[in-house]
């Protein structure tokens, strides 16, 4: 085991992340939020949830170090484990992944045996705490599996850091849909990692609503390596004040026919600052692909900044289509106007046209109907 | 009117037959490392004033503290110690024609320069390697106050002028090679338009490579006082060489209350030439700059046009034409900096890649914090026409004023079977409509530029495509 001071020492020397692409911008997540809490001890406890997400019965609980509750289960029709940290990996490159690496404490996988068609949601909670919580999730979808599965990510008030990593492997013809919902609010920092691996055939369909704390990365990365994969990634994100969410959707198309679709909406209130990524990369061998990304931000207060970058990578000229649109724009005054003339005050109307925005991925609605961030 | 003012410049293999024939003879032609000595020889040489040596001096602290750029790719292949860092051909800028010395003239000559210039220029500033070789402007132009000479003539003549702008606008600071420029820069191009003069002809400056291993530096400042007009054109041409050539020019505009400037950039060097061009505008109140740029030569290019908006109402307009035909890297797009309220840009990138070609854009818009209606649209859309070409899209849209509007759409593909399909069914070979389809990727902005460098950009890229299909 290794104490926090050999861990600091090991990843000392490991930059943060930063842009490499543009010759003005250095990096968009804010990585000095999270040095003061690189060796901030473990959380023994999580956090207690809002009252709707106490609504939700998870299957799987990732929280402290004590109240981590993760059933064992071998069925016909689905596998279930406690995993836990080796600590035997090479480090990753960037510093805070390289620091998950090390310390996560509470881990779990869920495999989907071949053939399987989970009739119920599995859901899945990921809680902060004060302190560190560290978490690692691995899904594994057996051949021509299909399945429906919530993630709900909550991070409160309490001072500390979050680190959370999702490896998903996607067998062929199987598919996969996932409510990612992410809650953040003002107490720590979080950095979250999301990895999929499409086989031949295979389906994946994201819908996501995330509300960003005062420093969310949220990192999607799907690679689409069978023949004929499909991924679809509807995100409804909101920042308020203080906070600041870094949303990133990479899409890496390595096998030929595949599709890859990401639609954001995102709203921006009070003094906060909301900044979507998005990458379609479609490598030589991805011939007869189609990427295309959407990208939509309303700043909805005096003080809101909004930035959206939609990428393209094609590294084959043999692709069936590749388009890319962002928007950062106000409330229109003729929308304002229209909804004031009936009746609603400004605040109404701002809380009316965020509630559109977070209920278009359709993540909350499925979940917590009613439920505002 | 059939004006055709670089037909020498649309076929490489000609320039290549001229670049064997090379011979040159130069007064003084500096080359090593660089350091304190070298930068005081060529200020010396220079006859320059004391201050610009400081900015020079300066630049290379800069030059050395900076970091090597990430996000360039192929700039390791560079080396400074290897390449000429300035270049003289042992005459003076003259303004006749008939006092260039022979040996140059042939080059500008096969450029058409000197009979271009009494059709439709009102003012020519020729550069070879380092150092003008010609300048000249229309006399009544002259009278009313304009100024056009070379930019370290304009130093030593107007310094009180030429200190204000000179590397204000894109400091040393920025970047390692906007530093290195400034430490090394020699000859370029400075306009000045005082208040309330129109120019309806365009002004020209044409830089030419003239030897394998050379590096230029040409500075270009241009000042539009209030509520003038001027049409800029620079052209970049170098023959083929064996060896590669390095340049690192610098464009400066400034354009005070109510003054429009349109520059105009074909930049055709030669495939060995690696390219990096800092350009930049101070857009004032009620002001507007508009970029066009034709990439179109050289293995490796970075050029990224930026416009700031520092003044209320002022506007900007950046059009780019980028082809990628054969295994070089286009690394372009266009920078809008939105500071003042009421602000308008745009920027529009079409990009072709070809052969096992890169194109990358690479665009920033970002609008400040009381940058109040600031509106920005960018589009850009790259054609691929072959497997093994690739595209690459990075676009920056950073908004720190909730009362802007910015917008961006791209898209990129391949040539449609089912357009090939129409074309070739009209007894098109598959080249040919290749060729047109591409002509027709790049029409709806070509037809944006003015009428004579659009007649010239379609014969180029017509030529560009001679090796893939066959139009024109």
């Amino acid at each position: 085991m290794l104490t926090l001071k050999e861990i600091k020492e090991l990843i000392r020397n490991i930059p943060y992340q930063e842009i490499s692409d543009s010759p003005t911008v250095k990096r968009y997540t804010e990585w000095p939020y999270y040095e003061p809490y690189l060796t901030t001890p473990e959380a023994a406890y999580s956090e207690n949830l809002p009252s709707p997400l106490r609504r939700v019965k998870p299957l799987i609980e990732l929280r402290g170090r004590l109240d981590t509750n993760i059933p064992k289960i071998n069925s016909e029709q689905l596998l279930i484990r406690r995993i836990w940290n080796m600590r035997v990996q090479e480090l990753p490159e960037a510093k805070i992944e390289a620091l998950h690496t090390l310390r996560w404490f509470a881990g779990a996988e869920v495999r989907i045996k071949p053939d399987v068609k989970l009739p119920n949601l599995i859901v899945f909670l990921s809680a902060g705490g004060r302190g560190y919580v560290g978490h690692q999730l691995r899904i594994k979808l057996g051949e021509r599996a299909k399945a429906t599965a919530v993630l709900l990510d909550y991070l409160g008030n309490e001072r500390g850091m979050k680190s959370f990593i999702v490896e998903g492997d996607l067998g062929s013809g199987s598919e996969l849909t996932l409510y990612a919902i992410t809650i953040h609010k003002w107490g720590a920092p979080s950095f979250s990692r999301r990895r999929f691996t499409l086989s031949n055939n295979s389906k994946l369909i994201i819908k996501s609503a995330v509300g960003g704390g005062v420093m969310t990365h949220e990192r999607y990365d799907v690679i689409l390596k069978g023949e004929g994969s499909i991924v679809s990634l509807i995100a409804s994100a909101m920042t308020k004040s203080g906070c600041r969410l870094d949303l990133l959707t990479d899409m890496l198309h390595e096998a030929p026919e595949t599709t890859s679709r990401v639609k954001v909406r995102g709203g921006v209130k009070e003094d906060s600052t909301l900044i979507h990524r998005g990458v379609g990369r479609v490598a030589k061998e991805a011939t007869d692909s189609d990427t295309e990304i959407e990208s939509r931000i309303t700043i909805l207060s005096n003080s809101g900044r909004g930035y959206s970058i939609p990428m393209l990578e094609l590294e084959s000229g043999k692709v069936r289509m590749a388009k890319h649109s962002a928007s950062v724009i106000e409330v229109s005054e003729s929308t304002i106007f229209y909804l004031m003339s009936r009746g609603l005050s400004k605040s109404d109307i701002i809380d009316l046209i965020m509630r559109g925005i977070m209920t278009y991925s359709g993540a909350l609605n499925a979940i917590l109907p009613g439920a505002i961030l | 009117m059939n004006i055709n003012i670089r037909k020498g410049l649309e076929s490489a293999e000609e320039l290549g037959f001229l670049g064997e024939a090379h011979n040159v003879k130069y007064d003084i032609r500096l080359k090593g490392k660089i350091n304190e000595n070298l930068i005081k020889e060529l200020s010396k040489v220079r006859e320059e004033p004391e201050w610009m040596l400081e900015l020079r001096l300066n630049a290379l602290k800069w030059f050395r503290r900076l970091p090597t750029p990430k996000w360039v790719a192929g700039i390791d292949s560079i080396d400074l110690n290897e390449l000429a860092l300035y270049a003289r051909t042992g005459t003076k800028a003259v303004n006749e024609w008939s006092q260039v010395p022979e040996d140059v003239k042939k080059y500008y000559e096969m450029l058409k320069i000197p009979e271009q210039e009494a059709k439709v220029l009102a003012g020519v500033n020729a550069v070879y390697d380092s150092e003008s070789v010609y300048s000249n402007l229309k006399k009544e132009l002259a009278e009313k106050g304009v100024i056009m000479l070379p930019t370290d003539e304009a130093v030593r003549k107007y310094p009180n002028l030429a200190r204000k702008y000179f590397g204000r606008i894109f400091p040393p600071t920025d970047h390692k090679f906007a530093a290195l420029h400034t430490a090394l820069w020699s000859s370029g191009a400075f306009v000045y338009i005082p208040p309330n003069i129109k120019i309806a002809q365009p002004l020209e400056a044409l830089f030419l490579i003239g030897g394998p291993l050379e590096a230029q530096f040409e500075h270009t400042v241009i000042v539009a006082d209030e509520n003038s007009y001027v049409n800029f054109i620079e052209a970049c041409a170098a023959p083929i060489y064996r060896g590669y050539s390095f340049h690192d020019g610098m464009v400066e505009v400034y354009a005070h209350h109510g003054a429009t400037v349109k520059f105009t950039a074909i930049q055709n060097w030669s495939k060995n030439v690696i390219n990096f061009g800092n350009k930049r505008a101070i857009v004032e109140e009620g002001a507007r700059v508009d970029w066009m740029a034709g990439s179109l030569g050289s293995r490796i290019s970075y050029e990224y046009p930026m416009s700031i908006l520092k003044g209320p109402r002022s506007s900007s307009q950046a059009v780019l034409i980028t082809i990628a035909n054969g295994p070089y890297i286009k690394d372009g797009g266009a920078k809008m900096i939105h500071v003042a309220p009421d602000t308008r840009s745009r920027i529009i990138s079409r990009s072709v890649s070809a052969n096992r070609g890169l194109s990358v854009y690479r665009g920033l818009i970002k609008v400040l914090k009381g940058a109040k209606n600031s509106l920005a649209h960018a589009e850009c859309d790259s054609l691929i026409l072959d497997e093994k070409s690739k595209s690459f899209t990075y676009p920056h849209n950073q908004v720190d004023e909730p009362s802007a509007n910015v917008t961006h759409e791209a898209t990129a593909g391949k040539l449609s079977e089912d357009q090939l399909f129409y074309l070739m069914s009209r007894g098109l070979s598959e080249n040919e409509s290749k060729s047109l389809a591409v002509l027709g990727f790049l029409d709806d902005i070509i037809v944006k530029l003015p009428f004579e460098y659009a007649t010239v950009l379609r014969s180029v890229i017509q030529v560009e495509f001679k090796r893939i299909g066959g139009v024109g």
